[in-house]
C-alpha cells in the first residue's frame, strides 16, 4: 500500500486545502496522472500519482485543511507478474 | 468543488522566504502579501520584497473579496513609518511599496502616517522610489493634498470592479468616488504617476471592464492592472468565472491603445505585482 503525501509546499508554507480529487475509492489510477488539486494560498497545485493501482481509501475531502506531511489517500499498488 | 482551469497551475516557487520573514518580524511590520493572503507571496518574499501594510492589520471595511481582517482597528504606532523604512533598507529595496488598511476611524484616516512613511523611506533609502496604495480617504481633498506632499513616485488607488458590481464589491466605497481620488492626484501634483487595479470574475462583462478602463484613462490614470479574483477562504464572493488568459492578453493591448503607459493583466497580477519593474518602464517611457 503506497502513502501519499503531502510534500513540503515551500520554505514557509505549511498549509493547503484540499480542492478537487480526480478520482474516488476504488477507482483506478495510473502513475503520473493527475490525483488530487490542492490550493496553496490561490495557487492551485496538482499532485500526480506516484503508481498505479486501486485508489484505496482517501482521507481528506474537497474543502478539508491540509497539511505539509499530511498522509492524503493510499493507493494499492498494482503488482506486476 | 470546482476544478480550477489549467492556467492557474503553477509551482510554488524553491527558493527561501525565511530572510524575508525574519526582517518582517524584527521590525515588526506588516504586509498585504500576508494579510490579504496574495498567490504570489512566496514568490515575492523568495525574492526579498514584500508591499508593506501600515496602520495596523484590522480594517474599518469589509470589501467582500478581501482577506483582512475586519474590526476594531489597532493603536496607532508613532514609530511604524521608520519600522516600515527600517525593513525597506534591510530588504535592500529600491522601489518601496506601502498599502494600508482603511482608517475611517482616525480624523485623518491615516494621511498623516502615509505622509511620515513616505518621508521615512526617503530619509533612510533616498535612491529609492516610494508607491503607495491607498484608500480613498473619502476623496477629502486636504489629506490626499497633503499626500501628494510627500512626493511618492507612484499612487495608487484601486477602482477594483465595474460601476454595476462597485455597490456590492465595495459597500463603503463609490465607483466615482474612487476616480475623483485619482483625478484630484493628477490635478494637483502631474509628476506623480497615477495607478490603478481591476479584479476579473465577479461577474463584469468585457464591455463593463473597457469603460472602467476608459473612466480611469479620463482622470489621467497611468499604470493599470487586471489581475484574476480568487476567493480566499475568508473572502465571500464566489468566482463567478475564470478569465481566460487570451481576454487578458485583449485587454492588455486595449488598455495600450487606449493611452496608459502601462498594463498588466494576467490571472496572478495584482497591484503591486513587480511594481519596482513597473514603475522604471514608466519611468523609461519618459512620461
Amino acid at each position: 500500500m503506497i502513502e501519499v503525501t503531502l510534500e513540503e509546499l515551500a520554505s514557509d508554507v505549511k498549509e493547503a486545502t484540499i480542492n478537487y480529487w480526480f478520482y474516488e475509492e476504488g477507482d483506478s489510477v495510473e502513475e503520473g496522472e493527475d490525483l488530487v488539486e490542492v490550493i496553496v494560498e490561490g495557487n492551485a497545485l496538482k499532485l500526480a500519482a506516484p503508481c498505479s493501482g486501486i485508489l484505496n481509501e482517501v482521507y481528506f475531502t474537497e474543502g478539508d485543511s491540509v497539511s505539509a506531511g499530511d498522509v492524503l489517500c493510499e493507493i494499492e499498488e498494482n503488482k506486476e507478474g | 468543488m470546482r476544478r480550477l482551469p489549467e492556467w492557474l497551475r503553477r509551482s510554488l516557487p524553491v527558493g527561501s522566504t525565511y530572510e524575508t520573514h525574519e526582517t518582517l518580524r524584527e521590525f515588526r511590520v506588516h504586509t498585504v502579501c500576508e494579510s490579504a493572503l496574495c498567490p504570489n507571496r512566496a514568490e515575492c518574499f523568495s525574492a526579498w520584497t514584500a508591499t508593506f501594510m501600515i496602520l495596523g492589520d484590522v480594517c474599518t471595511r469589509r470589501c467582500g473579496f478581501c482577506a483582512i481582517s475586519v474590526g476594531r482597528p489597532n493603536r496607532v504606532e508613532e514609530d511604524e513609518p521608520l519600522r516600515v523604512a527600517q525593513a525597506a533598507q534591510k530588504l535592500g529595496l529600491h522601489h518601496v511599496v506601502v498599502t494600508s488598511v482603511a482608517r475611517d476611524d482616525l480624523h485623518d484616516e491615516g494621511a498623516s502616517v502615509f505622509y511620515e512613511t513616505i518621508l521615512a523611506i526617503r530619509d533612510l533609502i533616498p535612491e529609492a522610489t516610494v508607491e503607495i496604495l491607498t484608500p480613498d480617504f473619502h476623496a477629502r481633498r486636504e489629506l490626499i493634498e497633503f499626500i501628494c506632499d510627500a512626493q511618492p513616485n507612484v499612487f495608487n488607488h484601486n477602482l477594483e470592479t465595474v460601476e454595476r458590481l462597485s455597490p456590492h464589491v465595495r459597500p463603503q466605497a463609490r465607483y466615482h468616488r474612487s476616480l475623483d481620488v485619482l483625478r484630484q492626484i493628477k490635478d494637483y501634483d502631474a509628476e506623480i504617476a497615477t495607478k490603478s487595479g481591476l479584479m476579473l470574475g465577479l461577474g463584469e462583462t468585457l464591455e463593463e471592464v473597457k469603460t472602467a478602463l476608459l473612466d480611469l484613462r479620463s482622470v489621467g490614470v497611468d499604470i493599470i492592472t487586471i489581475g484574476q479574483y480568487l476567493k480566499s477562504k475568508e473572502g465571500k464572493f464566489e468566482v463567478e468565472a475564470f478569465i481566460h488568459p487570451d481576454v487578458f492578453t485583449d485587454l492588455e493591448e486595449e488598455g495600450k491603445r487606449m493611452g496608459f503607459s502601462e498594463v498588466y493583466c494576467g490571472p496572478y497580477v495584482r497591484s503591486s505585482y513587480h511594481a519596482g519593474e513597473a514603475y522604471a518602464k514608466y519611468q523609461a517611457l519618459g512620461t
